[in-house]
């Protein structure tokens, strides 16, 4: 077998510099875990279907189980659950998140969260529908998706009035 | 260990220096981009290889470059299915690639998917 060095990255990791050194087919996953204590971010399927382990990756939503560390960058912005939380836009989200009644066993809605605030990061005013495609890659085995559509478009009414903004 | 812990990682920073390390049986490694497949496989249980180039970030491999005289579009095989999803240009002069890479797996996996 091929001999595997560590290897170094600083990534901004909810908004500070954290260095890690891993092998490189380490996943982004277990380093938040393991070496990061970030435990917020779920392992569901382990194979990209299933969303739950969703974080944002210079702002797009991906699958943290599928992503090993030699892929990612030096200098790349990583938002987990916890840096999702620290934000504006994540509290009006958990808010609604409550109020519509959204959550129920509440595995999938780290995930369900993090693709939400990367929706209405861009988008602010979203249809029901660029909802729907949204959090397409999100499973959610409780709630049949209903509430937590509503859910996402409660906190784009709220965040802002509508606007939007800086998140 | 889990799934590609024990494979050794090549990084070329250049299309021509990636074609060196495949050029030579002893370095070539299993090309990898967004790895979206390829670590499904391998969770799966398909063994991992040894070796893999990592083909993410290499300029050459990103590139889009449209010719509306000609109707014609340059895509890299880097490019991931969420930047075609994204792109106007190609949305005139390739709606079918714009609307095939907005339809795979879904935001997850067209954000660092790419087309090959």
């Amino acid at each position: 077998m091929a001999s595997v060095d560590e290897i170094k990255r600083t990534w901004l990791v909810n908004g500070r510099r954290t260095e890690v050194r891993a092998v490189p087919g380490r996943r982004v996953l277990d380093i938040l875990w393991e070496e990061l204590g970030l435990t917020g971010t779920k392992e569901g399927c382990g194979e990209g279907e299933c969303g739950a382990c969703t974080v944002l990756l210079d702002g797009d939503a991906v699958a943290s189980c599928l992503l090993t560390a030699g892929q990612v960058a030096d200098g790349t912005e990583i938002m987990t659950i916890e840096g999702a939380m620290e934000t504006e836009l994540g509290r009006v989200l958990q808010q609604a998140y409550m109020e519509a009644g959204a959550v129920q066993c509440g595995f999938c809605i780290p995930g369900m969260i993090l693709s939400s605030w990367a929706l209405l990061k861009r988008n602010a005013r979203p249809t029901e529908e660029e909802v729907r495609v949204a959090l397409a890659g999100n499973l959610c085995r409780c709630t049949g998706y209903v509430k937590i559509v509503e859910a996402v478009l409660l906190a784009a009414e709220r965040w802002n009035g509508g606007k939007g903004g800086k998140a | 260990m889990r799934v590609a812990e024990g494979v050794a990682y090549a990084f070329p920073k250049t299309l021509a220096e990636a074609l060196e390390i495949q050029r030579d049986g002893g370095t070539r490694g299993r090309p990898l981009a967004g790895g979206t497949d390829l670590m499904a496989l391998w969770a799966a249980g398909v063994p991992a290889p040894e070796r893999v180039t990592v083909l993410r970030g290499i300029p050459e491999l990103e590139r889009i470059e449209l010719d509306d005289a000609s109707g014609t579009a340059f895509v890299g095989a880097g490019v991931t299915h969420g930047r075609i999803r994204d792109h106007e240009g190609l949305t005139r002069v390739a709606p079918g690639l714009v609307a095939a890479c907005g339809s795979v797996g879904a935001r997850q996996i067209q954000a660092v998917g790419t087309i090959g």
